[in-house]
């Protein structure tokens, strides 16, 4: 993995093999895998064989999938330079939209289109602010974020009560059910499906003329305006798709867990972005990172969270090491010669 | 984020008129909360009542002071502090420590807003010594503190009985006693950042920090005081929040993030640093504090509080860069 990762990082240049190995032990991907090794062998050493029982890796991957659909769509953002803090709200949003379809008798299919338009027509506000009015993306998105979360919670206090909790809308529809859990030996459906997207996410955005757009606008919004390409059209669509991933990412997430809570997705934004940074990306600049990078980093939280799970510690253990893990990260990208502040 | 980053082309915060645009985002704000009363009372005449008043200056009291300390840190070209509630939760718990120990008043004080001014030292650390960005720096340590609070204290109680809890609801001149720490300070910051030498070495290094240092104001220097300055007001209004709160819990902070931040961008600090007016920004929170009130007159339900504040913030923030895009002239 990590020599795939290496020629992603250096595709222009010949290099011998004790160079490239020097090179990716030294490069971001390089302290992403070493990042990975160390912590699954914490896990192996600490919870035992059990972290490699096939159910405890159909665990571990069914808590990555659908943060690593919404991650994939939103690292489009990142990768033009404008983060979007909303996915998280969005989330609940889209689920508590389409729970509350149809919990009303409104078609699934329907429901889950009504659900993906709404988010979308938020994203293309949260376009309009950053992109027309030129608002800060940190702001604007913190703004989009609340705003949403308290519209969540609005559609969800409306509903028919159907639950225990006034808080949450409960439905199970079977079809969604299934084919969230269904999983091939010990691979979950969705996260086959996830992996898939992460592969060609990754040819998009190295191979395709699209992808190459989008990292120089991210790169240097000037130069991507002087080459005549239409810089604020592909901010704009980068927003919208990560809207579209978030809403996607809801209507699985009432699937699987059957209900639409609406405090669904506190603090994913946080999560899914610090995985993003440690597979290099930058939530300040535009322009780097590539999608494998943050699958291996949704990966090592995803394996610490499971291992904090395993030992039966407190969850809020892992957001401590997500916090120490992204200073470290950044730390030796800056290191490496990433942007340091002043 | 080019602008965020960008030190170029900035509007110098010394030049000509500086003060008539902030005044006219004070007016701009004073009507806008004019604007929100009068319709509520047009509303329901019952709105202009002791009440009334008495919601709006407890919601001041606590977002008042973070947003003094926030706007510290952007004022000062620190982009924004994502940790300042774990700053103001670290003293609100810490008092309760050091209460149970039986220390005395003053001295529970003093030592507890230390202990977050010990926590801003950890933020300017990462940003000075390892020089990485503020933001990520405060969102980690945010994040990451909000953790350690859980596990360490999980939640204290707050004795009734304590001089804490009589200063959280008592009143002193109409106004709750608790008001007045942010009055105080909001007086203290304007003449602090408008007259004093030392406070415009803050607005400097905030304007265009490269100048700054070229003219022998030490940047470290100045990035360590403003992130502890910031982390001891927010200890300030820590001692605020555990004056009203009866029990303390680690995720109390996430309620008051963002009413911060959105009053901080309405009052017309620039996140891009060196711009900003604390009278505006405390006009921005009295206007802001009015909102959950006026609500409620309106008959809707509190949740809407949070809908509404989102957007205002993304308004601001659209308005605050169209109008800089128009000053610049693209």
């Amino acid at each position: 993995m990590s020599v795939n990762l290496t020629t992603l990082a250096s595709h222009d240049h010949k290099r011998t093999t004790f160079e490239s190995i020097k090179k990716s032990l030294s490069g971001p991907g390089g302290t992403i895998v070493l990042g990975l090794a160390i912590i699954i062998g914490a896990s192996a050493l600490w919870v035992g064989e059990m972290t490699f029982t096939s159910f405890n890796i159909y665990l571990i991957l069914g808590y990555l999938a659908i943060p690593l659909i919404i991650g994939i769509f939103a690292s489009f953002s990142l990768l033009a330079g404008v983060v979007d803090l909303s996915i998280g709200a969005m989330v609940a949003l889209s689920a508590t939209v389409f729970a509350f379809l149809c919990v009303n008798g409104v078609n699934e299919w329907i429901s889950a289109l009504v659900a993906i338009f709404i988010c979308l027509g938020f994203g293309a506000i949260n376009g309009t602010a950053i992109v027309v009015f030129g608002a800060n993306p940190i702001a604007a998105t913190l703004g989009m974020l609340v705003g949403l979360r308290g519209l969540a919670r609005i559609i969800s206090n409306s509903a028919p009560a159907t639950g225990s909790s006034q808080d949450a809308i409960s439905l199970m529809i079977s079809g969604l059910n299934d084919f969230t859990e269904s999983q091939i030996s010990f691979m979950p459906v969705l996260f086959i499906i996830a992996l898939a997207l992460v592969f060609v996410t990754q040819g998009i955005i190295s191979k395709t003329r699209g992808g190459r757009h989008i990292r120089a606008v991210g790169g240097d919004i000037i130069a991507a305006r002087r080459a005549g390409l239409p810089t604020e059209r592909i901010k704009f669509m980068s927003l919208l798709l990560s809207a579209f991933g978030a809403s996607v990412g809801g209507i699985l997430y009432v699937g699987k867990l059957g209900s639409a809570p609406v405090t669904l997705g506190t603090n994913m934004e946080f999560t899914i972005y610090a995985a993003l940074m440690i597979g290099g990306y930058s939530i300040l600049r535009g322009g780097v990172g590539n999608p494998m990078g943050g699958f291996l980093g949704l990966l090592i939280i995803a394996v610490f969270a499971n291992l904090v799970d395993n030992k039966g510690l407190d969850i809020r253990a892992a957001d401590i090491f997500v916090g120490f893990l992204l200073i470290v990260i950044v730390f030796l990208d800056i290191r490496r010669g990433g942007d340091a502040f002043e | 984020m080019i602008r965020l980053l960008s030190t170029g082309n900035k509007v110098p915060s010394l030049r000509k008129g500086a003060d008539s645009e902030y005044l006219a985002t004070i007016l701009i704000l004073l009507a806008a909360w004019v604007f929100l009363v009068v319709i509520s009372v047009l509303n329901r005449s019952d709105f202009l009542s002791k009440a009334t008043f008495s919601a709006v200056t407890f919601n001041m009291c606590i977002i008042g002071i973070l947003a003094i300390g926030q706007g510290f840190v952007v004022i000062s070209g620190g982009v924004l502090d994502l940790s300042i509630t774990v700053s103001m939760l670290i003293t609100s718990f810490m008092s309760v420590v050091f209460y149970d120990l039986g220390w005395s008043t003053p001295l529970l004080i003093i030592a507890s807003v230390l202990c977050a001014g010990v926590f801003g030292l950890f933020n300017s650390v990462l940003v000075v010594w390892l020089r990485i960005n503020p933001l990520i720096v405060t969102l980690a340590t945010g994040f990451a503190g909000g953790g350690v609070l859980l596990i360490v204290f999980d939640r204290k109680l707050v004795d009734p009985k304590s001089w804490i809890a009589d200063f959280g609801t008592s009143r002193l001149f109409e106004f709750p006693t608790a008001w007045w720490p942010m009055a105080l300070l909001t007086i203290g910051a304007h003449y602090f950042f408008k007259y004093s030498k030392f406070g415009r070495h803050f607005l400097a290094v905030g304007g265009n920090p490269s100048s700054s240092k070229a003219m022998g104001i030490s940047l470290k220097r100045t990035r360590v005081a403003t992130f502890v300055g910031a982390s001891i007001i927010g200890g300030i209004a820590g001692i605020v929040f555990a004056g009203f709160t009866p029990e303390i819990r680690p995720n109390a902070g996430t309620f008051y993030m963002l009413p911060v931040i959105a009053a901080v961008v309405l009052a017309g600090f620039s996140l891009a640093g060196g711009r900003g007016s604390f009278l505006a920004l405390f006009v921005s929170v009295g206007f802001l504090s009015t909102i959950p009130t006026a609500l409620v007159f309106f008959g809707l339900e509190s949740v809407w509080q949070t809908f509404i504040q989102g957007f205002i913030l993304i308004i601001a923030v659209s308005i605050d860069a169209y109008r800089i895009v128009r000053v610049k002239g693209r």
